[in-house]
């Protein structure tokens, strides 16, 4: 087990931690995914689309009462993924060795 | 890739960190309407009362009271069927919760009676108080903050305030006030 680059970045790290707490398959609106983390649009758009492209988090746009509207959910690789760096990291703490 | 046991350790506190705020996001969510709805029904009861003709005086809090019960079992409807949070829709215990502390506070009404106008009033303000100071412990700081407030105001109220000279348009302006706006800040987050 070793440490995920691509989630071990503050914001990414973040992200994972808000939408893992979600139940399965629950989605997340970008709006208040930024208002939670305190992100700007731009910062937090980037993010998503890094974590999207690794296959961690899936990005669904639709429109409700004629507004756009983009949702975030993890996907079952990146709740593995999270899982896993999650793990590596309290293994470090408790003194498994560094990395 | 390093990752040292000072990174590991700031990690996992922005991981709680993310975690306890998205839980008092969605506990937030839900409170602030009924703390609107109340804090309104507070202040429609007490001016109501500093205001009526006697003879109906003794009816304008059970009608508010019975109003904004109906509205609030309305609303928990509504709002379990468009929760943001799919958790939230299959969730029955925040209903469950409202409905066993309404009629713990029934039953105390016909247990403490006869108590004069003014305790009987400053209990109930003093309980809400504590009971959003309890629900903030394990939901988040702000009601825990809002429920300070709110036990504050009623201890001022009931020991400086006559009834009908100042304690109901206190209670009902600046305890329903207060409930109100605190709502509103909830809502915001």
């Amino acid at each position: 087990m070793g440490p995920d680059e691509i989630i071990h970045q503050s914001l990414r790290l973040r992200i994972m931690a808000t939408l893992n707490s979600l139940p399965k398959g629950e989605k997340l609106e970008f709006t208040r995914l930024k208002g939670l983390l305190k992100a700007t649009d731009g910062n937090l758009g980037a993010h998503i689309a890094t974590l999207e492209t690794a296959g961690y988090v899936a990005v669904e746009k639709d429109f409700v009462d004629r507004k756009p509207r983009t949702r975030i959910a993890v996907t079952a690789a990146g709740r593995r993924a999270f899982e896993s760096h999650v793990g590596y990291l309290r293994e470090l703490i408790d003194g498994a060795g560094e990395g | 890739m390093t990752i040292t046991k000072e990174d590991a350790s700031q990690a996992l506190g922005e991981i709680d960190q993310a975690r306890g705020r998205l839980r008092e996001a969605i506990s937030y969510g839900y409170a602030w309407p009924y703390l609107v709805l109340w804090g309104l029904a507070w202040m429609i009861g007490d001016l109501g009362t500093q205001i009526a003709p006697a003879r109906l005086v003794g009816w304008i809090w059970p009608t508010t009271s019975a109003v904004f019960t109906l509205a609030s079992v309305v609303y928990a409807f509504v709002q379990r069927r468009h929760s943001p949070y799919a958790a939230g829709r299959r969730d029955w215990r925040p209903m469950a919760t409202a409905g066993t502390i309404m009629l713990f506070l029934v039953i105390l009404t016909f247990v403490i009676e006869p108590l004069d106008a003014k305790r009987d009033h400053s209990v109930f303000g003093l309980f809400f108080g504590f009971a959003y100071i309890v629900q903030g412990l394990w939901l988040g700081w702000r009601l825990v903050a809002l429920g300070a407030l709110l036990t504050v105001l009623t201890l001022f109220a009931f020991f400086a305030l006559p009834l009908w000279g100042g304690y109901l348009t206190f209670m009902g302006l600046v305890s329903g006030g207060a409930l109100v706006l605190g709502g509103l800040w909830l809502r915001k987050l």
